[in-house]
């Protein structure tokens, strides 16, 4: 008997967990939400996916089993613990109210959790017997191979993704193609059934194809001369390129907004991503730079009540970006001694000191005070003004480019270096004559560039602003994209930002959660991918003018590639 | 006049003072060790000499300058270059970037490639890792990594601060033939080390450090012989 609940313990405890978590998903009102936005038109919504994920997750958890037997065992012992504590839980705000604390723990969550039936009984059965079904399945992709068992995850992902981004593809799809060809995929923003099973079945397709295509583009690429794969590297970018060009008038006003949006992330991350992932300097006072840019910006271009004047787009542009610096730079003084949290912390009072000024008293007649500034005039060329988020994404657009290729020479140039080492380890990057002082500072008011720029083109894109425009959460947002991303990872807050900023921008059902999903990312990240998404390049492989290792083969590529 | 001269120097942490007055010399050319036991202020004399933490009282001249108030890389760029505890190499940056490192202050493009070429010629080893991470190399190759960047800035004076440690008996070996070569070729060397006897076979001169004082020193050969650093250092 205690033999038997000793082997019990665990799967119930798993399921106690699984249970736990569906409770905390229906609580925080995830749950009913997502129930409003299906997957596959009349068949699955986002909603059913997470109340029913983590049985599948059970299911997948019993792959250790040392047999079949022994795991269906363990699936149906731990379903059933998670079918109990959802039951008991599902029973427990039936009966008794608490939306007084729990706004969300109402009848319609009652209702969506027992499948819609009348009876309460019924609709509990029917989660059980789901639930259920759900673990089996899992057990059952735990079984399988591991290629099979990730085509089926990608094919899941795929239509999942397809659905969620569905209002971007109807749009894309409208503006190439006459009429309204997104009917055909999707009825209501849900995919139609049948898109859903071609989707699935292009993944296996191609899944099992992959191995081969692929092959063939790693083995062909490193073969050819060099000149030629600089060709070929040109073309790609070049393509690239073009795609950025296009793409406001393939997505239209709405999305051309999130794009923008996503470019001044961009470039707030490339600048603190200098400061935190190059040279390892905490800051969490990021949005100052920002406010400064834009608050420069608004000064000396508006028309309106605090119009001082009423200067160039183009002539305040470059006066921002030096403002941004040097405030940069006088910040960088008082904290330049100090390391880690300390500096975090420090960093931070600068942020918070930077909003309360925008908010004071004392600088409302200058800024406007609460009040912010008005009419600020958009970019303009001549006659030519731009007006629509998509002449707006250009802007964006050059300067994220610009940004990128300046800090891209700045991660190789000796400087880069320099700042890795005291990151590394400042004490010994002292000791061997790196004069660590000036090289933090230097780092402090490059970084603070970026995040003027973008502050800049910010307010002259939104036309006006306000004090709480620049509260500690940009700060945040922009260091979880560099975390997220990839410390000192170029590519990496490329990535990032389209992850944190433009995802949940498409995803409206989201946008609610936001900070709670970050918190799950950001955990999921320091546990599964310590390095970022995009980690930094092992830098091993930068020795320009290093001598050959002695006696040295002539590559290891070839060793690699046929290995 | 000597090329690194302490008097009186006294140092302290917060209130807790770490040395209590140390004086002493090293010549041009010389091998000079400091021995001595745990927590006797060997690191914090090191540390003091190079700036990393300023005397409270006395005085620390290089090559008849007063260090007071110089930041520690001009002190580098006037040939007096530390090897830290412990390696301290840029684990993340390559062999050939943590040896780039070391050149940080010098303009000439020809002389950083010759000395580059000098210390691969001393330490074939790193040659052969010029690539990899310095974090994957070995407790030794660290060691001579460490070395090497201190030597790419063509220091007149190398302090070495405990290069023995946490290292095989057979690499400890390899080390002292090291800094002996490194001292054949020009460069003083102020090693501090807690193996007492390879020190002192090693040295030309010695001091010995108790709590924060110096209590002996001498020629190498005399301390080698004196009864009660025999006792104390030498396992009897």
């Amino acid at each position: 008997m205690q033999l038997l609940l000793k082997r019990l313990a665990k799967p119930v405890s798993q399921g106690a967990v699984a249970g736990v978590l569906c409770i905390y998903i229906a609580l925080t009102g995830m749950m009913e939400a997502f129930g409003e936005r299906e997957i596959v038109a009349g068949v699955l919504d986002l909603g059913k996916v997470v109340l029913l994920g983590p049985f599948v997750g059970l299911g997948l958890l019993q792959q250790q089993a040392p047999n079949r037997r022994v795991g269906w065992i363990r699936v149906l012992v731990a379903c059933l613990a998670g079918i109990v504590a959802t039951g008991l839980f599902i029973l427990f705000i039936d009966a008794v109210s608490i939306r007084h604390m729990f706004t969300h723990a109402s009848p319609a969550l009652v209702a969506y959790m027992t499948m819609g039936q009348d009876a309460l009984a019924a609709g509990l059965g029917l989660l059980a017997v789901a639930a259920l079904a759900a673990g089996a399945v899992g057990f059952g992709l735990a079984l399988i191979p591991a290629y099979l068992r990730n085509t089926i995850f990608m094919a899941a992902l795929l239509v999942v993704g397809m659905a969620l981004l569905s209002e971007l593809i109807s749009q894309v799809l409208r503006q190439i193609l006459n009429g309204r060809p997104d009917r055909l995929l999707f009825s209501q923003g849900a995919l139609r059934p049948a898109v859903a099973v071609i989707a699935a079945a292009a993944v296996f397709a191609w899944r099992g194809l992959a191995p081969r295509i692929r092959l063939r583009v790693q083995d062909r690429l490193p073969q050819l001369e060099p000149e030629r794969q600089r060709q070929v590297s040109l073309a790609v970018r070049g393509a690239g390129v073009l795609v950025l060009l296009v793409l406001p008038w393939l997505v239209g006003s709405y999305l051309s907004e999130v794009l923008a949006n996503v470019g001044l992330y961009l470039l707030m991350a490339l600048g603190l991503n200098i400061a935190v992932g190059l040279a390892g300097l905490f800051d969490l006072g990021y949005v100052t730079n920002f406010a400064v840019g834009a608050y420069l910006m608004g000064v000396l271009t508006n028309s309106g009540p605090q119009a001082t004047g009423e200067f160039n787009f183009w002539l305040i542009l470059p006066v921002s970006i030096l403002a941004a610096m040097f405030t940069g730079l006088l910040l960088a003084l008082p904290v330049i001694r100090m390391r880690g949290d300390y500096l975090a912390i420090a960093t931070m009072g600068f942020g918070e000191i930077i909003r309360l000024l925008a908010l004071s008293d004392w600088l409302a007649p200058l800024i406007g005070g609460s009040q912010g500034i008005l009419f600020i005039p958009k970019p303009s060329i001549g006659a030519f003004t731009f007006q629509t988020p998509q002449h707006l994404f250009y802007i964006i657009l050059a300067a994220s480019l610009v940004m990128l290729v300046v800090i891209n020479r700045l991660d190789l140039s000796l400087t880069g270096r320099r700042w890795m080492a005291i990151r590394d380890d400042e004490t010994v990057a002292n000791a061997i004559g790196i004069d660590t002082t000036w090289i933090k500072t230097l780092a402090f008011t490059l970084s603070a560039a970026s995040g003027g720029l973008a502050g800049a083109i910010f307010a002259s894109k939104l036309g006006t602003i306000f004090p709480h425009s620049f509260s500690l959460l940009i700060s945040m947002n922009v260091l979880c994209i560099i975390i997220v991303g990839g410390m000192g990872s170029i590519r990496g807050m490329v990535l990032g930002t389209l992850v944190l900023i433009g995802v949940p921008e498409l995803l409206r059902e989201f946008s609610e959660f936001r900070f709670l999903l970050y918190g799950i990312l950001l955990m999921a990240v320091a546990i599964y991918r310590p390095g970022g998404l995009m980690p930094a390049r092992a830098r091993h492989y930068r020795t320009e003018s290093a001598p050959q290792p002695a006696g040295g083969t002539p590559a290891t590529s070839s060793s690699a590639a046929s290995g | 006049m000597h090329l690194l001269e302490l008097r009186d120097v006294r140092a302290a942490y917060g209130n807790l003072e770490a040395l209590h007055g140390i004086s002493l010399f090293v010549d041009e050319g010389e091998i000079v060790s400091l021995i001595g036991a745990n927590g006797a202020g060997k690191t914090t004399t090191l540390r003091t000499i190079c700036n990393l933490m300023s005397p409270t009282t006395g005085a620390v001249r290089f090559d008849g300058m007063d260090t007071r108030g110089a930041e520690v890389h001009e002190l580098v760029g006037r040939g007096m270059v530390m090897v830290p505890e412990n390696r301290g190499v840029f684990a993340r940056m390559s062999v050939y970037e943590n040896l780039l490192m070391g050149a940080y202050q010098r303009n000439d493009k020809d002389g950083v490639r010759a000395d580059m070429d000098m210390v691969t010629g001393l330490f074939p080893r790193l040659g052969e890792r010029m690539k990899q991470p310095a974090g994957l190399l070995s407790g030794g190759e660290q060691q001579m990594l460490a070395m090497g960047r201190a030597l790419m800035t063509r220091p007149r004076l190398l302090l070495m601060d405990e290069p023995s440690m946490g290292l095989a008996p057979v690499l400890v070996d390899q080390i002292f033939e090291k800094v002996a070569d490194i001292s054949r070729q020009g460069t003083t060397i102020l090693l501090v080390e807690q193996n007492a006897r390879r020190a002192l076979a090693l040295a030309n001169r010695a001091y010995v450090m108790e709590t924060g004082r110096l209590t002996l020193e001498g020629s190498a050969a005399n301390l080698a012989n004196d009864p009660a650093v025999i006792e104390a250092y030498l396992g009897g």
